[in-house]
């Protein structure tokens, strides 16, 4: 359950910046792994709480993001180019991780266990439901900055430039700003994922922070459920955190007359790649995007 | 007294000059009409001005100040506004928040914005489909709703590429209309039009561009008859 929010907390993220804002990351595994290590690391080293650590790595990342997204549009890398670029750039951070000697290299961080449970620590016992609730608070907050932000005045503005840049650039928006405002908003939430995300496990490494797998994990969610629209990312994690719990068991204890399941890995990646291609092709705008277009009309 | 003054401008892609040494002054409340055959640099001479492009040498100055090589974001902001051959609406969006995007340039609250687009859309006509997503309308549809979104931004300039292109004539009249009542409305407006009954229904001065660089200007009837106009169209053997 806790799996599906974290899910839901990064999609809802990346779905800011390249749902609303166009510009297709491939790489929020780079923003992701910011949080979950700024975390760790403020932690381990220095006993600072984690809600510090997690305001910490989400303004981190926004500001890395920022940077990085300014020097990709400023020299006009655009599309499938500024996806690649998102791309390498996670595959950046998560090599420097392997190499970096206060990260604790390839053997990542374990969070100091305490022996009773601290709401200042985000630190319960595995089975306690707080961080279920710590989860839904972050995500239900999640969600409210971004129905604001699609409202306000630069999430419109955001809209225009995606849907015709040129267009919007004639009627006075400032392109560049409002791109980065979007780029920062979405990493800085999208970083907090990555912090809960070490609280809850109470580990991090270069594979779980700023591993592919976890920039796929943030895309997926969103492209099931209907990029560019509040609801669909939601309703994406729900549908691939779920399934992912569903086949974990199904490996485990597959049911009579399917035992040949049994601890087969991978199978999880290969239903998601036919979930993925079945969406795409009949539901182009995601399970939320294509039901409401229908109602539309 | 002179609103828009181009001194000198040039614009070259690579070896190819696209404009060449214009210069023209247009005066306030001006309706300015510009023809010229294909690629002769009308569209180009907009994207100079509005910032699109960046001149190559030359100066542009608006409402006495030098904009050369402004952002086209600042330079709209500024009040001079242009709106292009191809529609470009938001597609996600319905006519409404297409217009109140530009509202908002000016307007901070979303419902006074709202308000205010809502009232320009009126005024081109567009009322019945105001809730309507973008994508959906007609052509002619798309022309008002371009014209809607330049408007809302209050310019005191206005650059129309080819806003009659695409329409069949009797979609033209009362488009025609509508540019005459925001003209006399209080925006000066320069106009490339390739439909020579509206470029002479509504100019009061006519350029010729012919090459990248300004061959006449002055009263429409003149320039129409004058041989090197008809001679620069048609070619030397007229």
């Amino acid at each position: 359950m806790v799996k599906i929010l974290i899910f839901a907390i990064m999609a809802v993220g990346w779905n800011i910046m390249s749902g609303y804002g166009g510009m297709f990351s491939f790489g929020h595994a780079a923003f992701f792994g910011i949080g979950a290590y700024s975390v760790a690391y403020l932690l381990s080293a220095h006993g600072l709480n984690p809600w510090f650590g997690m305001l910490f790595g989400a303004m981190l990342a926004a500001i890395v993001g920022t940077v990085f997204a300014f020097l990709c549009l400023r020299y006009k890398l655009e599309g499938s180019y500024f996806a690649l670029a998102t791309f390498a750039f996670a595959q950046m951070f998560f090599l420097l991780t392997e190499n970096l000697e206060f990260l604790n290299r390839t053997e990542g961080i374990n969070i100091p266990i305490l022996q009773d449970d601290s709401w200042l620590m985000m630190q319960f016992h595995p089975t306690s439901y707080n961080y279920y609730w710590i989860g839904l608070f972050l995500l239900v907050a999640a969600v409210a900055v971004s129905i604001w932000f699609v409202h306000s005045r630069p999430g419109r503005f955001t809209t225009a430039i995606r849907d015709d840049e040129v267009a919007a650039e004639s009627l006075g928006i400032a392109v560049l700003r409002h791109r980065l405002i979007t780029v920062a908003l979405s990493c800085a939430i999208t970083a907090i994922a990555g912090g809960f995300y070490t609280q809850y496990y109470m580990f991090v490494g270069p594979n779980q922070g700023f591993g592919m797998q976890v920039s796929v994990d943030a895309i997926v969610p969103a492209v099931i459920g209907g990029v560019g629209t509040i609801w669909g990312p939601l309703i994406g994690a729900v549908v691939v955190g779920g399934l992912s719990e569903t086949i974990a068991d199904l490996v485990r204890n597959p049911p009579a007359g399917l035992e040949f399941l049994q601890g087969l890995s991978g199978l999880d990646v290969a239903i998601y790649a036919i979930l993925l291609i079945i969406i795409v092709v009949f539901l182009p705008k995601g399970i939320y995007g294509t039901i409401r277009e229908r109602l539309r009309k | 007294m002179s609103i828009l003054k181009l001194e000198g401008l040039s614009k070259s892609f690579g070896g190819l000059k696209a404009l060449r040494d214009v210069s023209i002054e247009v005066s306030e409340l001006e309706f300015l009409g510009i023809i010229g055959p294909n690629g002769a640099g009308k569209t180009t001479l907009f994207s100079n001005i509005a910032g699109q492009l960046t001149p190559t040498s030359g100066r542009v100055v608006f409402d006495d100040t030098d904009i050369t090589g402004w952002s086209a974001d600042r330079v709209a902001k500024a009040g001079l506004v242009r709106t292009f051959q191809l529609m470009r609406p938001f597609e996600s969006m319905t006519v409404l928040d297409n217009v109140a995007i530009a509202s908002h340039q000016k307007i901070r609250s979303s419902r006074q914005a709202r308000n205010h687009a809502a009232d320009v859309i009126e005024r081109v006509g567009l009322g019945e489909y105001m809730e309507k997503m973008s994508g959906t309308l007609p052509t002619a549809g798309l022309k008002r709703l371009e014209l809607a979104r330049a408007l809302a931004l209050e310019p005191k300039v206005l650059l129309l590429d080819e806003v009659l292109a695409g329409l069949v004539p009797t979609e033209r009249a009362p488009i025609i209309e509508l540019l005459r009542e925001i003209h006399q409305g209080g925006v000066t407006t320069l106009f490339v039009e390739h439909i020579m009954a509206a470029v002479m229904a509504l100019s009061e001065r006519l350029l010729v561009m012919h090459e990248g660089t300004p061959l006449m200007i002055g009263d429409p009837q003149e320039v129409v008859n004058d041989p090197t106009v008809i001679e620069a169209y048609l070619g030397e053997d007229y």
